[in-house]
């Protein structure tokens, strides 16, 4: 297995693809202004305000119920929230676009339980994956070029799957599909990339790797990573927004933030 | 010329006007009267039979009216006729002796006119009014309604001052009422339309409307008419009424079928498609229990209430034990695999009972018709299964909040894992909520085998509804499940009078796939937090 | 024109690769096409004769079998498990149905030329606007698509853009042919009512009851089924196939790397709706008659056992079950009538518990036990 960045070589799938409409003028990817939503009357994101700036690595932390993983909902148009706005770039307005349409525009997630295709081999995964025209007959007349093909393999290669390509995603291993997942949205190739928890279930080295690899992405892409080992986090040396009820509690880098006493009270106190 | 004419046909009776023999004093004058060919005097006879009390006189004039009375001319007696082989086969009216049969010219009959005969009716009538039973002192008055005769009113007026029986008394005001609308005084007649007020029958209102269309005054024309806007407007009430209870009788037909599904599919999550196999077991439990003491049919049902109960109970736990248990998790194979049980079910009440649909006997109380108004009754059976069907949905509710099973059951339905940590016996839960939902589906059975046929197809014709009711209520809902089978009922009713019966079942249906394209969760449903894919 | 059959004859191969089971079907399918006009044409002392009712009921066993296909594609590999696909199946047959209906013309019991006998017997005068065209094959043939082709894009329109799934989805495709069911029933709607359509006298200009025209129609059969086979197969292993088996898997997932499901769902559910109509169509000229009872929910349900226990999600494993399921009902229903729904019964239970993918299932288990010696390596390739 080599290593994950080459850093003698630029692979294609590392630059991401912009979307024409996508207006990124003013350096922010994301916002969401505003936003709640309640289950059952249960406020689960209240007046939530979030902005992601181009390029930025960000990790986003907070006790359990959150709302981390609703925020994720909201913005990948899974969950509609009750009141608030949500942007993409400018000029998209988030609210108003189906789950595949938000997709396709450039955001990409990857699940806190690793979902992969399982009845379907690794390859394939990471084909149907695959940036690129999704409509009903396209797909029913696609075939891979070459191009695309070593696209695959690079990815593969990337996540240290190659010598699995052929097996179906169900008999991965835990971390296996984790890196799957990651390897499912190296494919979609996405402006901003959601990543839920993408270190449980990983050895340390695997962890490491995780890390190599994201903040390796951000720069080019955006990248928010929910995560609970703060380990990790601190690994990843980025700025941290503190969620707790639904509500931003503090943001900033994480010697600011584990200072902050409000922080402590939620993760200590609370 | 026609004088002549007349005087032939009137000779024979003339000529054979003879005495009848009857042994009683005022019978024999009543019918030489009746002998007459005068047919006034006919008319006074009839009139005269009737004062007579005796207590053949019923008979007789009934016999005057159908030509079965005749008089034999060798003997003078009155005898009954009746149509026989060369002849009339005749009996004496007082002895009962069988006289033998006699040619068609030894009998002769008592030639009546329409005017004798209408004059025969009244006298039945009056007789009838006078009656010692009270329901055909009321029939009689309720006849007389439909053809008011000013000459009735000493009549009417008689009996008014002994009645007792208040429904009776209610009719011949009415009655009175109604034939004074033909009362030569415009007062008298505006009198009867302000006493008629209120009233429904659809006599009351015939007579309103002929008063309305060709009486002499415009006031007492204005008047009807005004009485006849009312009726209408209650008639409309009253149907509306009628059409609401249909549907809500329909509706908790609904409920009924649908409940123990709401606990299988809404509080389980188990597609049972063998559900109205289990309705149906119940109501051939009902059958069988009939048969077992076909004398008793209020205590049979009563007691198959709690047969069905437990018949329906232990197949649906043995369907769950030995089928269902192995699928959870896996809802289309669960559908497939019940699928299956309910052919096999249907098809051993086939072999075992019996092809053909099996009757089941309504026990007296559960028969007849709730008269409310004139224009509005309900039938009991309807009534009653309506308020089980209440009855069954609250001793359910009271099951799932009030005891510990209930607590058990919603425990495992919200969290397996969790209510296993806390010492629940999951799978015994599952096997008794199965039975519980089962068990509901057979007392259903019982109330449907009071309404409609019970055949092998019974459960067939209710699983597609079944469903639409729990899902357009909203699946694990409760309360859901009683509104929609509720309103699903009236909406059905509704519409039949406009678009027909299966018509009326299609656009429901229809509405029902719209509305789960709209709300998929149903009109209540249950808001949680959106789980992880 | 040899190159533009060698392309083809590639394309088939493309198709089959990989297929054993598809690979062994069409050969046989081919081999029946071929043998049963030459058997039926042996002399009727030989032992070898097939007597025209066998080529027949082998016709009407190839349309079951197509209509399996059409469930197959959507259940094994889309996930939807469609109950009322034996409404599409005799969609395509009234259409069928309507063109024989009026080429009876003045030959019925009633000789009016102009109408049906149903409906001269209802006092009706002229013929309902949806009748109209029907005097024309290739109008028929294009109702026959697109009565149940239109019905199941409305439907899934509908029900797949709103999201219904799974067992709600079954439930209301249940209801759907239902209603459609009660619907038909009706004489008001225009289609026989109760009795249907029936006492067809020819297709085309040739008689019904000749036989070259029962062989040409267990030809048309065989012919449709092979299409059938070949066209499902392409979608199955085309990248739809696989989105399909995606989103049969995990829906949500599909929709967050970029896919419209619902327009998946409703191609693929609209396609397989027109080959249930084709099978409806070509079934009805052999059975001669088409009535509401088609529509029965127990007619649809049973289709889907006819592939469960074949095998779902592999076609060949659909034709084995329609196939295998349809003679045991021939057998069964003659011999021991009660008995059948017994069996049915039975075998729904027993499928679904033991033998969850099916027939095929097992055959291949047994192949993989041996395969998985040496590795496989070259699977993947599209």
């Amino acid at each position: 297995m080599s290593g994950l960045v080459h850093r003698d070589k630029v692979f294609e799938f590392l630059v991401p693809r912009v979307v024409e409409d996508l207006d990124l003028s003013h350096g922010t990817v994301l916002y969401m202004e505003g936003v709640s939503v309640a289950f059952d009357g249960f406020k689960a994101i209240n007046d939530l305000n979030f902005y992601v700036d181009a390029g930025e690595l960000r990790c986003v932390i907070g006790p359990n119920g959150a709302g981390k993983t609703t925020m994720m909902d909201i913005i990948t148009g899974k969950t509609r929230p009750d009141r608030g706005q949500v942007w993409f770039g400018q000029r998209m307005n988030l609210l108003k676009m189906s789950e595949p349409e938000i997709a396709q525009v450039g955001i990409g997630r990857k699940f806190q339980k690793p979902t992969v295709f399982e009845q379907q081999s690794v390859f394939e995964n990471l084909e149907l994956a695959m940036a690129g025209p999704k409509g009903v007959w396209t797909t029913f007349r696609a075939r891979l070029s070459a191009e695309q093909r070593e696209r695959i393999d690079a990815v593969l290669e990337t996540i240290g799957l190659a010598d699995e390509a052929t097996r179906d995603a169900g008999a991965l291993s835990h971390g296996q599909k984790q890196w799957l997942e990651i390897g499912m949205l190296l494919m979609q190739n996405p402006l901003l990339l959601l990543v839920d928890e993408p270190a449980a279930g990983m050895t340390h080295q695997e962890m490491d790797r995780t890390v190599e690899l994201l903040t390796g992405l951000a720069g080019q892409h955006s990248v928010v990573v929910v995560e609970h080992d703060m380990d990790f986090v601190r690994a990843l040396n980025s700025r941290v927004t503190v969620l707790h009820q639904g509500h931003v509690l503090a943001e900033g880098n994480m010697d600011q933030v584990q200072a902050d006493p409000r922080v402590r009270e939620v993760y200590l106190g609370g | 010329m026609r004088l002549v004419l007349c005087l032939i046909l009137l000779l024979p009776g003339l000529l054979c006007a003879a005495e009848v023999e009857t042994g009683d004093a005022g019978l024999d004058a009543a019918f030489a009267q009746i002998m007459d060919s005068d047919f006034e005097l006919k008319a006074q006879g009839i009139d005269a039979l009737a004062a007579t009390g005796h207590p053949k006189a019923e008979a007789l004039l009934n016999g005057l009216f159908d030509g079965n009375l005749r008089l034999h001319r060798k003997t003078d007696r009155l005898v009954w006729a009746v149509d026989a082989d060369g002849g009339y086969a005749i009996t004496d009216v007082f002895s009962g002796e069988d006289l033998g049969i006699e040619s068609s010219r030894k009998v002769r009959k008592l030639p009546i006119n329409n005017e004798v005969r209408v004059r025969i009716q009244a006298a039945l009538a009056a007789l009838d009014l006078n009656s010692p039973e009270a329901t055909r002192r009321l029939a009689a008055v309720e006849s007389m309604l439909t053809r008011p005769d000013p000459a009735e009113t000493a009549g009417l007026k008689a009996r008014l001052a002994v009645e007792t029986d208040p429904a009776v008394r209610a009719a011949l005001e009415i009655a009175l009422a109604v034939v004074r609308l033909g009362d030569a005084d415009a007062e008298q007649r505006l009198d009867a339309i302000a006493a008629l007020h209120g009233r429904l029958e659809p006599a009351v209102r015939n007579a309103l409307q002929r008063v309305a269309d060709a009486d002499r005054e415009d006031a007492v024309r204005a008047a009807a008419s005004a009485e006849l806007v009312r009726i209408d407007r209650e008639n409309e009430r009253n149907a509306m009424l009628e059409t609401l209870f249909f549907g809500l009788s329909a509706g908790s037909v609904l409920v009924l079928a649908a409940i123990g599904l709401a606990i299988t599919f809404g509080v389980m999550g188990v597609i049972n498609m063998a559900h109205g196999e289990l309705i149906m077991l119940g109501a051939y439990t009902t059958y069988l229990i009939q048969q077992a003491m076909p004398t008793l049919p209020g205590l049979s049902l009563a007691l198959a209430i709690p047969a069905a109960f437990i018949v329906s109970g232990l197949v649906g736990i043995a369907i769950e034990r030995g089928v269902i248990r192995f699928l959870y998790g896996r809802a289309l194979e669960t559908l497939l695999a019940t699928f299956g049980i309910s052919l096999v079910l249907q098809q051993l009440v086939r072999t075992l009972i019996s092809p053909q649909n099996v009757p089941v006997e309504n026990p007296e109380f559960m028969s007849g018709l709730w008269q409310i108004n004139p224009v509005l009754s309900l039938t009991y059976n309807r009534l009653y299964i309506f308020l089980f069907s209440l009855v069954v949905f609250a001793a359910l509710f009271v099951v799932l909040k009030k005891t510990r099973l209930g607590l058990e059951v919603r425990a495992v339905a919200q969290n397996r894992a969790m209510a296993r940590a806390m010492g629940v016996r999951s799978e015994r839960v599952d096997a008794l909520t199965f039975g519980l939902g089962s068990g509901i589906a057979g007392v259903a059975g019982v109330a449907l085998s009071q309404l409609t046929n019970v055949g092998p197809n019974l459960g067939q014709s209710y699983i597609v509804d079944s469903f639409m009711v729990v899902v357009f209520g909203g699946v694990g809902n409760l309360w859901g499940t009683l509104v929609a089978g509720l309103s699903l009922g009236v909406a059905n009713k509704v519409l039949e009078p406009w678009s027909g019966a299966v018509l009326a079942k299609i656009l429901v249906l229809v509405f029902i796939i719209l509305f789960i394209q709209k709300r998929p969760r149903g009109l209540f449903p249950q808001k949680d937090r959106a789980a992880e894919v | 024109m040899p190159a533009y059959s060698g392309g083809r004859v590639l394309l088939i191969a493309r198709l089959l690769k990989n297929d054993r089971g598809g690979q062994v079907f069409l050969a046989l399918l081919v081999a029946t096409l071929i043998a049963v006009p030459i058997l039926h044409a042996m002399p009727e002392a030989s032992p070898w004769h097939l007597p025209t009712y066998a080529v027949t009921l082998l016709g009407k066993y190839l349309t079951y079998a197509l209509l399996a296909i059409a469930v197959d594609l959507v259940w094994g590999y889309l996930g939807i498990l469609s109950l009322g696909h034996g409404a599409f199946f005799a969609l395509g047959g009234y259409a069928m149905g309507m063109y024989l209906m009026r080429q009876i013309g003045d030959r019925g019991v009633y000789g009016n030329p102009d109408l049906p006998d149903f409906m001269v017997f209802l006092n009706w005068h002229e013929l309902p606007w949806f009748w109209h065209g029907f005097d024309s094959f290739p109008f028929a043939l294009l109702m026959v698509g697109l009565a149940p082709g239109l019905l199941a894009f409305v439907f899934g329109f509908l029900a797949f853009r709103s999201r219904v799934t799974g067992v709600y989805l079954s439930i209301i495709t249940q209801a759907l042919t239902y209603a459609l069911m009660l619907a038909f029933f009706r004489n008001e709607m225009g289609f026989g009512g109760n009795n249907g359509l029936t006492d067809f006298k020819d297709i085309l200009g040739f008689s019904l009851q000749a036989d070259s025209t029962r062989i040409g129609l267990f030809l048309a059969s065989g012919i449709a089924l092979m299409l059938g086979y070949l066209s499902c197969r392409a979608i199955v292993i085309s990248r739809l196939g696989r989105v399909a088996a995606a989103i049969r898997d995990s829906e949500d997932r599909t929709r967050f790397i970029g896919y419209r499901v619902e327009y998946v769902k409703l191609a693929i559910f609209t396609f397989s709706a027109v080959l249930a109509g084709i099978a409806g169509a070509l079934y009805v000229p052999q059975v001669g008659i088409i009535n509401p009872s088609e529509f029965s929910p127990l007619n649809s349900i049973e289709i889907v056992i006819w592939v469960a226990l074949g095998g779902r999600a592999t076609l060949y494993g659909a034709v084995l079950g329609a196939l295998g399921v349809n003679y045991a009902k021939t057998v069964f229903t003659a011999a021991l009538p009660d008995a059948w729904l017994f069996a049915l019964g039975a075998m729904f239970v027993l499928v679904t518990l033991f033998l969850p993918r099916g027939v095929a299932g097992l055959l291949r288990r047994r192949k993989k036990a041996v395969v998985k010696v040496t590795p496989a390596v070259e699977e993947i390739a599209p």
